[in-house]
């Protein structure tokens, strides 16, 4: 079914379509509230309330983007919303390479034993560490597939800027992992 | 090492992969049923309230147009007897007619919002 059609459906009362729109986008949204706030007592009111928001500006809805980026858009500015009220808004944007500094770059820890789950979970505690609009374009970028340009639709950022910030984190990310993790390319190989 | 040594391909599947096991990015179980209940009910409730105004409409019109028939056919005098009687009855008219309101509510949108939400939808 076309956006256009489910949101016609949803406006008429129809049952299926409203539970088509949620399971459609359920992790998208989920996926941008989780990498923005991280997982606390507030997520799942936050996801509830970005539903209803959708829900209730479905009437404003233009058909000039598609309906998955528009939703996400919902899910960041609520997210962002979020964010300022609880004054972490120093989180969204920080310098790079004071960044990296804080990271413990020093370790140097002898992986060569190390399982692989050991290693995901290396990633991942790296990542949680990034700043809070890196790693909310990585995890949209490589775990929801998104394209750069749909990126920059969601979280209302130019496209050249998404680009650059998506390879910074990665910079980041890999810069982090080599220096702690020497023999990496080993392992994953 | 250096940082080039690693791909970027490869940096692609260790991010991915890493990803794919992070426990908190799997959506909470029944969450999604839950949102999807309270926005049925919205549309439900909106659906009703719809539907009684576009009744209290045309009741309303059908009203005045017979008013304005009824004027039509037996001049101004019996509008400014109608005004008066109003004016003097004001508080047992305006009594009657927020009861009838209340129960028209009571009966259009409560009862059949709860109704359609234990017998499932009558569309």
């Amino acid at each position: 079914m076309d956006d256009k059609t489910l949101i016609k459906k949803i406006k008429e009362g129809d049952r299926n379509s409203i539970r088509l729109l949620v399971e459609n986008h359920e992790n998208l949204v989920w996926h941008i509230i989780i990498s923005m706030i991280g997982r606390n007592i507030d997520s799942e009111d936050i996801y509830q309330e970005v539903f209803l928001q959708v829900f209730k500006g479905l009437g404003n809805f233009r058909a000039d983007s598609r309906l998955s980026t528009w939703i996400g858009s919902v899910a960041h500015h609520i997210c962002v919303d979020y964010l300022r009220k609880i004054k972490k808004e120093r989180e969204i944007v920080t310098q790079d390479s004071e960044h990296i500094k804080e990271l413990n770059m020093s370790t140097n820890i002898n992986w060569k034993q190390i399982e692989e789950e050991d290693l995901n979970r290396k990633v991942l505690e790296t990542i949680s560490e990034l700043p809070v609009v890196y790693r909310t374009l990585i995890t949209l970028y490589h775990f929801d597939d998104c394209s750069y340009k749909e990126i920059a639709e969601i979280t209302n950022m130019p496209e050249g800027t998404v680009k650059s910030y998506i390879n910074r984190g990665r910079a980041m990310l890999k810069e982090i992992l080599v220096a702690q993790v020497p023999d990496i390319n080993e392992i994953m190989n | 090492m250096n940082s080039e040594s690693m791909e970027n391909n490869e940096l692609d599947d260790l991010i991915r992969n890493a990803l794919l096991t992070k426990d908190d990015l799997k959506i909470v179980s029944g969450l999604s049923d839950k949102v999807i209940k309270k926005l049925e009910k919205r549309a439900l409730l909106r659906e009703l309230v719809v539907n009684l105004l576009m009744k209290a409409g045309l009741v309303i019109g059908s009203l005045v147009v017979l008013l304005g028939v009824f004027i039509w056919l037996n001049g101004e005098e019996v509008l400014l007897k109608l005004y008066d009687y109003f004016y003097l009855n004001w508080n047992i008219i305006s009594s009657i007619l927020l009861l009838l309101v209340i129960v028209t509510i009571i009966d259009q949108v409560i009862l059949q919002f709860y109704k359609t939400l234990n017998g499932g939808y009558k569309y």
